[in-house]
């Protein structure tokens, strides 16, 4: 998956300070390339976790007729969590960075890596 | 002796058709944002309007659409000259038929906007059960000022669909709605959702969630916990209506406003 | 409401609001029938594209002064269609008191609520509190064989549970037309002398 994490690197690198961690998660739970700014980053639970909010987020949004999901967005106040569903929808791509982040910046890198991503992963 | 009021009282058309129906003779002066009028009446029949060096009847139009300022009526002067030949009723018809082609086109249909479920205390009428307890007649209220508060939302956010104050059993508090909406089941729903969000962040020790935003390409869903009260408010909007930054900023406003509202 | 203190008088405005059609005109045209010649002023009805605001001048002369003013009530009426929102905003502009007249036909709850809530919308945009507009509900055309019930129109228009004056009406037969006008009046006179708004 050499060329999905230097796709991730070249985006950690333009968030810069800013950046927390990122990650590319089949709908399954499980990660396929990843990195994190801490080390003591569980990058494993949060994939499996975000996996389900975002199942949950489809059914949430199929059920009250909302159409269908193309990303999401959590705000805590120690993170922005912003995950999206690359390709088919078989897989999602997240990336966790400070409130200091500007977010139409990350969003913006997001919509210019989606299909590079997706062309990345084998299938 | 003059008359003296504030155009908060009686509208400019109000006065000018009482003083035709009446059948006045005077001028009456208008003074609204640095800019002042002259209306002349001759019996109740408008005869010139004057505002600095223009007069005539494109006056009259321009002046009716002044919705703030003071006014003076003196019976008894007499108009300088005549720039107006038209019968009262005609001239206020076509000020206002000016006015409805001015406003806003884009204005809403009354069925376009989103409808509240509780139009009683819109209104301030009293609740024709009063309750026994206190705690009651608190919740009572902070269900009334919410749905206040919701109305307003619907006023500011456009392409809003639906907005509601949910607590986290599930539960609607107030809500407002456009077209047929099953509120209970969106309300659980949404419920569901921001809880598996909390327990998520919550295990990744990612902080304290404050707000949940779901991209759909249809439209955009905004949950925004209320402080620390059992309460968030949902908002969900057309995308193709609204404009994103704008609806988080409003959320936020909002929310603030929201949880005044609450009893402490 | 407006104070002319040189007439001595203070000028009360009551409007009719409600869906198109619903008897709005009818309850006016009524008013004006049934009062005599000197406590009258003209119908003044400005024709708008097929469509009417009516305005006129109402004065009743058995009503005693309020704070040594003479009442005049001037009574108006608005069209109900959406394309003459300016011009309705500003006959609700300075409302003492309005009377909703809603349609009591089945088919018509839908746009008795909607213009329930548009008048409390307009009302906001016309810089007058809905909280102290004295509002009554008429419910019309209470003769129609297939009348929606009090109740029924009171869900429809979502405001049960709560006290409101409401009065039943066949505007075409000129029943509880006079009644409704009375009780606006006296509620924004019995407003007027214990708040002096």
């Amino acid at each position: 998956m050499a060329k999905l994490d230097d796709i991730l690197i070249d985006v950690r690198n333009q968030l810069g300070s800013d950046f927390i961690a990122t990650d590319v998660v089949g709908m399954d739970g499980m990660s396929i390339a990843g990195s994190s700014a801490n080390p003591d980053f569980n990058a494993d639970a949060a994939s499996a976790r975000f996996a389900m909010v975002m199942k949950l987020a489809t059914k949430v949004a199929t059920k009250v007729k909302m159409g269908e999901v193309e990303d999401s967005l959590v705000t805590t106040d120690k993170t922005y969590i912003l995950t999206r569903f690359i390709g088919d929808g078989s897989y999602y791509w997240a990336i966790t960075v400070t409130p200091e982040a500007t977010l139409g910046v990350v969003r913006m890198l997001m919509d210019e890596y989606a299909d590079q991503i997706w062309d990345a992963i084998p299938h | 002796m003059a008359v003296q009021g504030n155009l908060s009282e009686i509208s400019l058309t109000d006065l000018i058709q009482l003083n035709c129906q009446s059948g006045m003779t005077g001028r009456l002066t208008v003074s609204s944002r640095g800019r002042t009028a002259q209306v002349f009446f001759d019996g109740g029949v408008i005869v010139h309007v004057t505002q600095g060096e223009k007069s005539g009847q494109e006056v009259f139009y321009e002046i009716l659409g002044w919705d703030s300022g003071v006014f003076t009526l003196e019976s008894g002067i007499l108009t300088p000259t005549q720039t107006i030949n038209a019968r009262c009723s005609d001239l206020l018809l076509g000020g206002l038929h000016q006015l409805d082609e001015k406003s806003n086109p884009k204005e809403p249909a009354p069925g376009q906007l989103p409808l509240p479920e509780d139009v009683g205390e819109l209104f301030g009428f009293e609740k024709s059960n009063l309750p026994e307890t206190e705690d009651l007649s608190t919740e009572d209220t902070m269900a009334q000022n919410m749905q206040e508060i919701l109305m307003e939302l619907t006023e500011e956010v456009p392409g809003l669909l639906a907005a509601a104050v949910v607590g986290m059993d599930g539960l609607p508090v107030a809500d407002v709605a456009r077209g047929p909406v099953n509120i209970e089941q969106i309300s659980a729903q949404m419920t569901l959702l921001i809880k598996l969000v909390e327990t998520s962040t919550e295990k990744l020790d990612a902080g304290t969630v404050q707000d949940y935003l779901l991209t759909t390409d249809k439209a955009y869903l905004l949950l925004h916990f209320l402080g620390n009260t059992q309460y968030f408010l949902g908002m969900s909007a057309d995308r193709s209506k609204t404009n994103l930054g704008k609806m988080r900023l409003y959320n936020r406003v909002f929310a603030e406003k929201l949880i005044a509202a609450m009893p402490r | 409401m407006f104070i002319n203190r040189k007439r001595k008088e203070i000028n009360i405005k009551i409007v009719y609001y409600g869906p198109p059609l619903s008897g709005k005109t009818t309850n006016l045209e009524y008013v004006h029938r049934s009062t005599p010649q000197p406590q009258r002023g003209d119908l003044v009805a400005l024709k708008t594209r097929g469509d009417r605001t009516l305005f006129f001048d109402y004065m009743q002369l058995e009503l005693p002064p309020i704070q040594g003013l003479t009442p005049k009530f001037n009574l108006y009426t608005v069209p109900g269609q959406v394309a003459y929102a300016a011009s309705r905003r500003l006959v609700l502009q300075g409302a003492d008191g309005v009377i909703f007249v809603a349609d009591s036909h089945p088919n018509r709850m839908q746009d008795n609520l909607y213009s329930l809530v548009d008048l409390y919308r307009n009302l906001k945009n016309a810089g007058t509190n809905p909280r102290q507009v004295s509002l009554i509900l008429q419910f019309n055309k209470r003769d129609l064989e297939n009348a929606a019930s009090v109740s029924a129109i009171r869900q429809a228009l979502r405001v049960n549970g709560y006290s409101i004056p409401i009065f039943e009406a066949s505007a075409l037969r000129g029943e509880g037309v006079l009644e409704t006008l009375k009780a606006s009046i006296g509620a924004v006179v019995n407003r007027i002398q214990t708040t002096g708004a």
